[in-house]
């Protein structure tokens, strides 16, 4: 698993020495706000629902940065712009990528709290 | 410090409620914009930290609410936002709040903002604190001062300023008035008018005004004569008032009867004196220095006399109307007021003028000083109301039977006017006190007969030529350094029927020689006065204010009895 590809080593170590015993409840809480905002994006696209697309990605690259999961960040960030600007091309690529990244995301926060 | 987080994600809100709990605060949370209004009212938190994208109502809508409800208060808000362009950033400001922090949190500026913000809040309420005490202070102040402007007024009220011959204006610059107007009948006829202009203004001027005013008034109605008033305000001020302190002053004493006025000036400008016709006949310079400067070996009481024709008047004022500026800041200047009464107004106008043309000049620009005017007309003495003559009396009776012996030695003779005292005893009878200016010549008089034809044994009748006259007041200083013995008598008797009516006695007895008052002297006063043989001893004036008088044993005591009520036809 190639941490350093989906994660700012250096910010995800200061996290875990800041959060001390509470790093797993945050981990528990990343994910279980997030597991749902995958399909919650799916269904934004499907309504064609700019709104909802944009603050569900502002959200998620919020959550996501403060995790240091940085590429992950910048995904939403690319669909919150492009649903900002009301473009709804690509976006179904994007939110394809983006769950790639949180599950990828989601296996090394669950693998650091085992 | 109290911290809220707001926040619609679970997690950023872990995670910053982690950071902030490890830097001491307490947290308190909130998951949307319409929740952190809520928790503000309830919780009061120090400082807020609000993202900016939530549900119910966005952060910039809560803020705006929070600030409204804060008013006042400080309550920094800080808002959380993965937003970066500018423009958002500036947005953020724009709702009140009072600084941003970009996701991801970097706790170590988190740490620094927090600290400056508490630094604001702490200063922010030590400011309102000090605003607050300062409020208070000053409605506090405000309070005492009206207070104060009570007793002031009542201490120094304006004596007899609404008589028919006297106008006049006092324009304060606060509360108090560093000028002083006062103005009293004398129990002897006549009036004390005093126009003071204390250095500086407000209360510490005030504070010296009245124990002038209880001053002026207090030895006014006990007949005391006006140098002896301004020696004593005079040494009074001197060593009340601090240095640097002083009041200017221009003090008048009017008599009607001799058509003429006593003036004494320390500091003031030029007072003019006006005729009938409204020409300006003189101006009247200060000679002395301020009261409250000299002490009271150095201080000189000497007044200069001006006649005054009925009608004339005499216009005093303070500094101020001379020096009253207008918006470009140049004074209004003497000559301006020169040039007032060279054009040709009525005399009954002159003072509207003065007054129009001051206001006129000064227009909207702000007063500088105090500004008080005051025009005293000579006129009939009969023709002012007798109602400023009353005293005020207290709700305690005065004596009605008693009686009192006083006795004059020769160090007393030479060194102390009993005058006010008697006076004084006189003007406890309420009844006396409508009567106090005939019973002041009456004992007056009498005294002076009985110390100077008596005890120092001087011959009346050298008065009858100038050259006499003033041989008589050098034989009078030589006779009076060289007296080893001699006494005056007084004796004071008053009795009354029901309160109603009364007898007063007054009897005077000198160590002299007496004189043959029969052979000069009948009981018929009209016939005293075409002989008017006495001269010097104002006997038939005296004949006419007494119900009797007479002439006892050789003629070195004498009696005279005073009724009261008055007799109309007397």
């Amino acid at each position: 698993m190639d941490k350093a590809s989906h994660f700012d080593i250096e910010a995800l170590t200061m996290l875990e020495e800041i959060m001390e015993d509470e790093f797993p409840e945050l981990v528990q809480v990343y994910i279980a706000d997030s597991d749902p905002r995958i399909s919650a994006l799916q269904q934004a696209l499907k309504d064609q629902d700019t709104k909802q697309l944009r603050e569900l990605s502002h959200s998620f690259k919020g959550a996501s940065g403060n995790l240091s999961a940085l590429p992950l960040a910048d995904l939403c960030f690319k669909i919150e712009e492009r649903s900002r600007d009301g473009v709804l091309d690509g976006s179904a690529e994007l939110i394809q990528q983006v769950d790639l990244e949180y599950q990828a995301v989601k296996r090394i926060l669950l693998s650091l709290v085992e | 410090m109290k911290i809220l987080i707001a926040d619609d994600n679970v997690s950023d809100r872990l995670l910053l409620n982690k950071i902030i709990s490890k830097q001491g605060h307490d947290v308190i949370e909130a998951e949307n914009g319409k929740h952190a209004i809520d928790r503000y009212v309830k919780d009061c938190p120090d400082i807020i930290l609000m993202d900016v994208l939530m549900p119910e109502l966005n952060g910039k809508e809560a803020a705006k609410e929070i600030k409204r409800l804060a008013g006042e208060d400080l309550v920094p808000i800080i808002f959380l936002t993965s937003l970066i362009d500018a423009q958002s950033l500036a947005d953020c400001l724009e709702a009140g709040g009072d600084d941003f922090l970009t996701k991801p949190y970097n706790h170590i500026i988190l740490k620094a903002k927090i600290d400056a913000f508490v630094r604001m809040r702490k200063m922010h309420a030590t400011l309102q604190k000090q605003r607050d005490t300062i409020v208070e202070n000053n409605q506090h102040m405000l309070h005492e001062q009206h207070v104060a402007k009570a007793v002031f007024d009542n201490v120094a009220h304006s004596g007899c300023l609404d008589a028919s011959n006297i106008k006049y204006m006092l324009s304060p610059l606060a509360v108090f008035n560093g000028d002083v107007l006062l103005a009293a009948r004398k129990p002897s006829g006549g009036m004390h008018v005093f126009l003071g202009d204390f250095t500086g203004h407000g209360l510490p001027a005030a504070i010296g005004a009245m124990p002038m005013a209880e001053i002026f008034y207090g030895m006014t109605a006990k007949g005391f004569a006006l140098r002896d008033i301004l020696r004593e305000i005079n040494l009074k001020l001197k060593s009340i008032l601090p240095i640097g302190f002083f009041c200017c002053a221009a003090v008048v004493d009017l008599s009607f009867t001799k058509r003429s006025i006593s003036m004494w000036m320390g500091g003031v400008p030029d007072c003019y004196l006006i005729s009938e016709e409204g020409k300006k006949l003189k101006s009247l310079r200060s000679h002395h220095l301020p009261l409250g400067v000299l002490s009271s070996e150095q201080f000189d009481d000497e007044m200069t006399e001006h006649s005054m024709e009925d009608g004339d008047r005499l216009f005093m004022w303070s500094d101020g109307i001379v020096e009253a500026r207008d918006e470009k800041g140049e004074m209004f200047g003497e000559d301006r007021l020169q040039a007032i009464f060279k054009d040709n107004f009525a005399p009954d106008e002159l003072f509207a003028a003065v007054q129009e043309r001051v206001s006129v000049f000064v227009g909207e620009s702000e007063r500088d000083d105090d500004t008080t005017l005051i025009e005293l007309m000579m006129v009939e003495e009969s023709e002012l109301d007798l109602s400023s003559l009353n005293m005020q009396q207290g709700t305690v009776k005065g004596p009605s039977d008693w009686k009192m012996d006083y006795e004059l030695g020769v160090d007393s003779l030479k060194h102390f006017n009993p005058l006010p005292l008697l006076m004084h005893i006189m003007m406890e009878v309420p009844a006396l006190r409508s009567m106090g200016g005939q019973l002041f010549t009456v004992v007056a008089e009498l005294f002076s007969n009985a110390f100077e034809h008596g005890v120092l044994r001087l011959n009346s009748q050298l008065k009858s030529t100038p050259s006499g006259f003033a041989e008589y007041y050098q034989l009078r200083q030589q006779r009076l350094d060289e007296l080893t013995e001699g006494y005056v008598k007084v004796s004071m008797l008053h009795s009354s029927e029901s309160g109603s009516s009364g007898v007063f006695n007054l009897i005077i007895e000198d160590s002299g020689l007496g004189f043959d008052y029969q052979a000069k002297f009948t009981q018929d006063p009209d016939h005293v006065q075409i002989e008017n043989k006495f001269s010097g001893r104002g006997i038939p004036l005296i004949y006419s204010l007494c119900h009797s008088l007479e002439y006892l044993g050789c003629g070195n005591k004498v009696r005279a009895e005073i009724h009261w009520p008055q007799k109309i036809d007397k």
